[in-house]
């Protein structure tokens, strides 16, 4: 693997020991190719491949090379309106409060006008691709040469938690696993320090937890979910004050003996050897996750630039710039649900929610999102990250062209538009149409199994090989759908 | 339209230009956009979608699943039409098409949609199953009676378990491990039947119990411990996918819904015969309405997720899903099927068709939830009715009595004196006197205040600070807020005057409390407390002739005081008025039964015996009500109006597409009986009618039937969890899936032995859990040899007992226990807090706020259905035994116990705890390595008996750390 990091700041990462944990680990069935892999080193037969049942976050090669390492996925909860940021549609203008054609006022959570509303904000092109933006992402809109944009996405409820669990798992219903743990089962974790799969949060989205649920994979791979307000974001990783670092290693130490004296004697039994490793890992955690997690360590510049300094963007620029630093250490999957202030008419859980007044509450949540991704964009690509990560844009559906009340958009499950950027994407494309006033995806239609076969592609995995077996059933992150798009690949 | 186009019409008949038309809009969308899912090349290549053929007139007017496709003139009808408008399905799903090839299409069903195709439409008719060579699959057969095989080694084994095992093992020439030593037993029975650690005395009392049934006793008492059920209860939890809160955006809470898991437990260690402990959970609201447990029991319909937040599309779509969730549970959980596969297509590896499954859920289609009042002293609310029964009834008596004999008489002395108009009785303006003080609002209601005795408008009180006021500007039909005086009375007085005596209906507020007198008599006494507002009291008043007295009693607590009164029409209303109106002999019995009712109130006499019997009724015994979340007919759902109950045949489990209603029914596969579902859904045949069953007790009847239905099945599946739990692995190491997909039976004869014994001996688990224990199999030690991991590296013959790792609960639960912390309350609510001291079945299962300390260690999250664990092994749950504060608090506690005092040599500490925690004593280099752990810990501490417990609550932790500890051997 190649670090983008300096010297000094490489993950404490011991390859012959995870190798060791591994082997003696016996991990992992169902995990692609890592049986493959056990089995090169004469380590596995076959039966017992079949026979261990438990997960494992050790590296496992995929199917395909791989365009990205890892991906950073930016959650906008509550839904922008695609409308108002980068689908422009001229029609909104011109017949502003006429009847909009074909509209199901019954479309969205409340009821709709079946007027049509015009956007509140200026449009113009951006970049050579000229890809049309409205006047609030100031700093985003400096990228979008590097952006794919889809104009035609759709997914299948009206409803936030039901659409949050079908962007995440492709199944509008809980307890299916969401793309991060898919992910890590089918790749496992490039720094055995750190977790996985990280979600960052304030306001946790509504649905809370199940949205990324882990469903029926083990719970190893379930993600470390942070709550970017709180000062301990890691559950138990910080020893008890009264103890040292030293009293810890002592008692350690003897444990470490007296495992091993017990595994001796049962030498057979995997499981215990990799609960013996498992208390050294977790001794590195208590030091490399606060390591990573430390954005005080970065210059000025970097938290300024990420709008640190400033109240509106803080939020959004700690997740941004720790979502930074954990990719750069091998953390596989970050999702990170934007944690406005809550613009007006939008909640704390939904901040992108404009029932009321879509002018006032995305102008609010536009600001707080913008200059933290602007600055995450800018500084992946000044360090070479970009060139292995996927960037990932979006909310779990969009809103209606017509308006609710005067000056609101209600939920519109049939249109939105999603972009994503970085490593496998070919930047400067527009792809797919939603109908002459936003309303409807009708060109290149691309529904959430398809960004995820796409997302998957990207990672080196085929989304029809990705399975996983529960209560009889052969469960895949697509269901039975999903076809990559190739017109959004480098 | 006559003339309509059929499939038959022969394309001669097209005009030349309507051929053009085709095929120049048409046909080559038709190719480029659908062909693609919708062809006979796209059947042969298994790609065919919705049955559905357009590349032939025939096929697309037949249409597919879903009806015709085109209706030739009828746009309206025409399915592909709204399709392609995206109105229903969206089609072609990639990207509409083009408005202008919308309006082709258009046009040309317009014109009658001519088609030059010809060709037949392939038939598609839904994928036969041949049930019977389906029925030859392993699982899917009736019990066979199994001889157990003869062996050579006929020492090793103890039950014809271990025959069965050994029959297996000789030929491999792998030898068996001898039974494990007394202390790794006992350790290993106590976790497996109870979930916690034999205390140090059981263990000794075990070790030095030479008696040849020692072992077998001590299986006994562990069985008939309640314990056993706490720990059991949990397995069937896990695939009933229990949980107490909605799950989804707000998670509401199920308060009531505990009572399915206590069901459970109360279940298991009674011995309830499982197929009965099936039946109930099935259909236990109807088969006993009146039984708790069979209530309780129905929580495993109720306990799957439901949304709150609905939008109104979401509602029919999501019912489905509430049917899915029930009917796929049941399937995993008892027969080991899995019959969602079903719900889109025919089950692609098991004989399930579409059919079954929604003839399945059909069966739950009117299934709701709701709280049932469970009695929970029904005897003390029996005796206490009885007592209130006898000595209401002369209060009755007494008023039954007048009515009889006297009210008819006061009636007609009234009727004869009745004005022939209504009466409009004349109000005198309000005289108020107060307010009147007390020590606190009771004494101010209670006590009589001077005008209660006798109203004297001249009268003074306190000394001539209150008197009678007049209020004629208060008028009426209005709350007047202008009473003063705080734990304090203040009257109201007023005349009524009526030319002749006769009823007065009267509507009152009061802030708080009121009395209302009517000359003299008390008409009525409320003590509440509250802001006035308009009629909050109505009072039937009986005026006499002339002058009437009517007096108010307003009490106030605190704050504002007031009242409203409005006097109501004195005309009898319409119905009775017309009543009245008949000459007397013209009113029949009914009527005059109307006319004394209504009379009744306006009547001192019987007023008095009523308000009598209506103030005893107040002393109506309460009982001892608990709510219990149980299923129902007609019960609370998703409500979409009239097809809310009722199940349609689906296509592709799309509710938007119905293919027509479904009827109860179960799986083909598992019906041997000649007239098919109709042995278990019809009750009974009068008149050559049928009568049936309510359906969800026909399915349990038919889940639960060993000669025709599926209950050989069912016996299977649960002998092999029964074996899983106690081994590790299931003799099916796929413990929720039977069907072909399944592993195979490691050892299918046993499997059969065991399912026959369980029914031989009606159900019940425990001497099945004693079978398997008392086995060589179960008994036997860990220890592995090169032979044996050469020959079956992964013991699927079962020559070692491997070490297995605790379950979540069971390592918390120990925990508690070796801290001396642990609390054995039963039943009832339990605690989201992970602190909290009860085992954790008990505690609360919140869909959105799982337990930390139990979702570490792999506890399922209650979403579906789950009958095996994964088991992971991650540094996090290294974080929360070093660091966490729980497990901190439980280790000082640990160390409290075997050290209650600085007196207590650390030698004896160490040795009780290797006791306590791990059953047996240390090594002496391991005690010499805990007490050198020990002294240097409490050392770098400083050395001071705060340090020294500091350094052997580290020990403490230290142990709980153990691999020991947290394995079983």
């Amino acid at each position: 693997m190649t670090s983008h990091l300096p010297n000094s700041a490489k993950p404490q990462f011991n390859f012959q020991a995870r190798r060791a944990f591994l082997k003696r680990a016996g991990m992992g069935c169902g995990s692609l190719a890592l049986t493959s892999l056990l089995k090169e080193q004469g380590l596995l037969s076959d039966a017992s491949a079949a026979e261990t049942d438990f997960g494992s976050l050790a590296p496992k090669p995929p199917h395909f090379a791989p365009k990205a390492k890892a991906v950073i996925w930016l959650f906008m909860p509550g839904s922008p309106s695609q409308v108002d940021t980068f689908d422009y549609k001229p029609q909104l203008q011109k017949r502003d409060g006429q009847k909009l054609n074909g509209a199901d006022p019954k479309t969205g959570f409340f009821t709709t006008s079946g007027k049509v509303l015009k956007s509140p904000f200026k449009f113009q092109q951006y970049g050579e691709s000229g890809a049309w933006a409205s006047e609030i992402f100031p700093h985003m809109t400096k990228h979008v040469d590097d952006m794919a944009f889809i104009y035609s996405c759709y997914s299948r409820s009206n409803n936030h938690t039901p659409a949050m669990l079908e962007m995440n798992s492709g199944v509008f219903l809980q307890g299916r696993p969401c793309v991060g743990s898919w992910v890590n089962y089918g790749l496992g974790s490039e720094n055995a320090n750190l977790p996985g799969f990280v979600v960052m949060h304030g306001v946790k989205p509504r649905g809370g937890n199940p949205i990324w649920s882990p469903g029926f994979l083990p719970k190893v791979f379930q993600p470390t979910a942070i709550d970017g307000r709180s000062k301990t974001p890691i559950a138990n990783l910080a020893r008890r004050t009264a103890m040292s670092e030293k009293q810890q290693r002592d008692q350690l130490d003897v444990l470490k003996s007296l495992n091993e004296k017990h595994q001796q004697l049962r030498p057979h039994e995997a499981d215990l050897a990799a609960r013996l490793e498992s208390f050294e890992l977790a001794y590195r955690m208590q030091t490399a996750a606060p390591e990573a997690m430390d954005i005080g360590s970065e210059t000025d510049t970097t938290q300024k630039l990420y709008g640190i300094d400033k109240k509106e963007t803080q939020l959004v620029a700690r997740q941004c710039l720790t979502a930074r630093r954990l990719v750069e250490r091998g953390v596989r999957f970050v999702q990170l649900y934007a944690a406005t202030n809550g613009g007006a008419g939008g909640v704390g859980d939904v901040p992108w929610d404009g029932h009321g007044d879509i002018g006032v509450n995305h102008r609010i949540a536009a600001k707080s999102v913008d200059q933290p991704i602007g600055a995450l964009m800018a500084d992946l690509k000044a360090r070479g990250l970009l060139e292995s990560t996927l960037v990932i844009w979006g909310g779990e559906f969009g809103r209606t062209s017509d308006s609710q009340g005067s000056k609101g958009r209600d939920h519109n499950p049939n249109s939105f538009t999603m972009w994503m950027a970085g490593a496998g994407i070919k930047g400067g494309v527009q792809y797919g149409a939603s109908d002459e006033f936003g309303y409807k995806a009708v060109e290149n239609r691309v529904g959430v199994n398809d960004l995820h076969a796409t997302i998957l592609k990207i990672l080196g995995i085929d989304h029809e090989r990705l399975t996983y077996r529960f209560n009889g059933r052969d469960y895949r992150l697509t269901d039975v759908a999903g076809n990559v798009i190739p017109e959004i690949l480098a | 339209m006559c003339g309509r186009t059929t499939a038959a019409d022969p394309p001669a008949k097209l005009k030349p230009e309507d051929l053009q038309f085709f095929e120049n809009k048409i046909r080559p969308v038709l190719v480029a956009q659908c062909y693609k899912c919708h062809s006979a090349k796209a059947q042969q290549n298994k790609k065919l979608e919705g049955k559905l053929l357009l590349d032939t007139r025939e096929g697309i007017r037949k249409g597919g699943e879903s009806g015709p496709s085109v209706v030739p003139g009828k746009v309206d009808d025409s399915l592909l039409i709204e399709a392609i408008r995206y109105e229903s399905v969206e089609m072609p799903p990639k990207s509409k098409l083009p408005a202008n090839v919308i309006a082709d299409f258009v046009k040309w069903v317009e014109m009658g949609a001519p088609d030059p195709r010809d060709g037949r439409a392939a038939t598609t008719t839904e994928e036969k199953i041949d049930f019977v060579a389906a029925r030859k699959f392993w699982s899917f057969q009736p019990l066979h009676d199994v001889a157990t095989p003869k062996v050579q080694n006929k020492d090793w084994g103890r039950t014809p378990l271990d025959q069965f095992v050994m029959a297996k093992l000789e030929p491999t020439g792998i030898v068996p491990n001898n039974v494990a030593s007394k202390r790794t037993l006992i350790r290993r029975i106590y976790f497996d039947l109870w979930g916690l650690p034999p205390e140090p005395a059981e263990v000794e009392a075990f070790v030095v119990d030479s008696s040849p049934d020692a072992y077998t006793k001590l299986i006994d008492r562990l069985l008939e411990s309640d314990h056993y059920g706490e720990r059991w209860a949990r397995h069937w939890l896990d695939l009933a996918r229990f949980a107490e809160s909605n799950g989804y955006a707000f998670d509401k809470d199920r308060p009531n819904a505990y009572h399915y898991r206590d069901f459970v437990i109360k279940a298991l260690n009674e011995s309830m015969p499982y197929d009965r402990f099936i039946r109930l959970q099935i259909a236990g609201d109807q088969m006993e309405p009146a039984s708790y447990m069979a209530q309780a029991a129905t929580g495993f319909l109720a306990s799957g997720p439901f949304t709150s937040q609905q939008t109104q599309k979401e509602r029919e779509r999501s019912r489905y899903e509430q049917l899915d969730d029930i009917i796929v549970t049941i399937g995993t959980s008892t027969l080991g099927l899995t019959l969602g596969c079903a719900r889109c297509h025919a089950h692609k590896f098991d004989p399930v068709s579409l059919k079954d499954y929604a003839r399945m859920t059909a069966a739950f289609a009117e299934v709701g939830f709701q709280n049932f009042p469970h009695d929970r002293q029904p005897e003390v609310f029996r005796k206490a009715k009885a007592e209130f029964d006898a000595a209401h009834k002369p209060l009755t008596d007494a008023r039954v009595a007048y009515e009889s004999e006297q009210l008819a008489a006061k009636f007609a002395e009234w009727s004869r004196n009745r004005p022939a108009e209504a009466i409009q009785p004349k109000l005198g303006s309000w005289q108020v006197a107060g307010p009147f003080a007390a020590a606190d609002f009771d004494k101010a209601f209670d006590q009589a205040f001077p005008p209660e005795k006798k109203v004297d408008l001249a009268q003074t009180f306190s000394d001539g600070k209150v008197k009678w006021t007049p209020q004629p500007t208060w008028a009426d039909g209005k709350i007047h807020n202008t009473l003063t005086g705080e734990n304090s009375a203040n009257y109201l007085f007023r005349t009524i005057e009526v030319p002749t005596g006769g009823p007065l209906e009267i509507s009152l507020g009061r802030d708080d409390a009121i009395k209302v007198w009517l000359n003299g008599k008390v008409a009525l006494s409320k003590k509440v407390a509250g802001a006035a507002a308009a009629d909050q009291d109505k009072v039937k008043l009986t005026l006499k002739a002339g002058r009437n007295e009517l007096l108010l009693k307003i009490v106030n607590g605190a704050g504002p005081s007031g009242f409203y009164f409005k006097a109501l029409d004195t005309a009898p209303p319409k119905n009775i008025l017309a009543i009245l109106n008949l000459p007397e002999e013209k009113r029949n019995a009914k009527q005059k039964q109307e006319l004394l009712k209504w009379f009744a109130p306006y009547d001192d006499g019987w007023r008095t015996l009523n308000d009598a019997e209506a103030e005893h009724q107040k002393s109506y015994p309460k009982q001892d009500l608990v709510q219990v979340l149980a299923a129902r007919k007609g019960g609370t759902t998703y409500n979409f109006g009239a097809d809310t109950r009722k199940v349609y045949f689906l296509s592709r489990g799309n509710s938007n597409v119905k293919l027509g209603l479904a009827t109860p029914g179960f799986m083909q596969l598992l019906m041997l009986s000649p007239e098919q579902e109709k042995r278990w859904t019809v009750a009974a045949t009068t008149d050559g009618k049928e009568q049936l069953k309510p359906p969800r007790i026909a399915f349990a009847d038919w889940m639960t039937d060993v000669d025709q239905g599926a209950g050989n099945l069912l016996a299977r599946v649960i002998v092999n969890r029964l074996w899983q739990h106690h081994f590790g692995r299931g003799i099916v190491s796929t413990p929720s899936d039977f069907g072909t997909q399944g592993e195979r039976p490691t050892h299918p004869e046993l499997l059969e032995y065991l399912a026959t014994e369980l029914i031989r001996g009606g159900w019940k688990l425990k001497p099945i859990h004693k079978l398997i224990m008392s086995s060589s199999v179960y008994m036997q030690a860990g220890l592995s040899n090169e032979a044996g991991m050469q020959a079956d590296p992964t013991n699927k013959l079962w020559w070692r007992r491997p070490a297995r790792r605790m379950e979540a609960e069971v390592i918390r639960d120990s925990m508690l226990a070796i801290s001396g912390t642990l609390d054995n309350k039963m039943f009832g609510p339990g605690s989201l807090n992970q602190q909290d001291r009860r085992r954790s079945v008990y505690l609360k299962v919140k869909r959105g706020t799982l337990i930390p300390v139990l979702q570490l260690f792999d506890a399922p999250d209650a979403m579906q259905g789950i009958g095996k664990r994964t088991i992971t092994t991650v540094p996090p749950q290294a974080l929360a035994m070093m660091n966490s504060p729980f497990v901190r608090q439980l280790a000082e506690k640990f160390s409290k116990r075997i050290r209650p005092n600085a007196d207590k040599p650390l030698e004896q500490t160490v040795n009780e705890a290797y006791a306590i925690a791990l059953c047996r004593p240390p090594t002496a280099n391991e005690h010499t390595v805990m007490l050198t752990f020990i002294n240097r810990q409490a050392e770098s501490y400083g050395n001071n008996p705060a340090a020294t417990d500091t350094a052997v609550a580290d020990f403490c932790q230290l142990v709980l750390c153990l691999n020991e500890f947290l394995f079983v051997d």
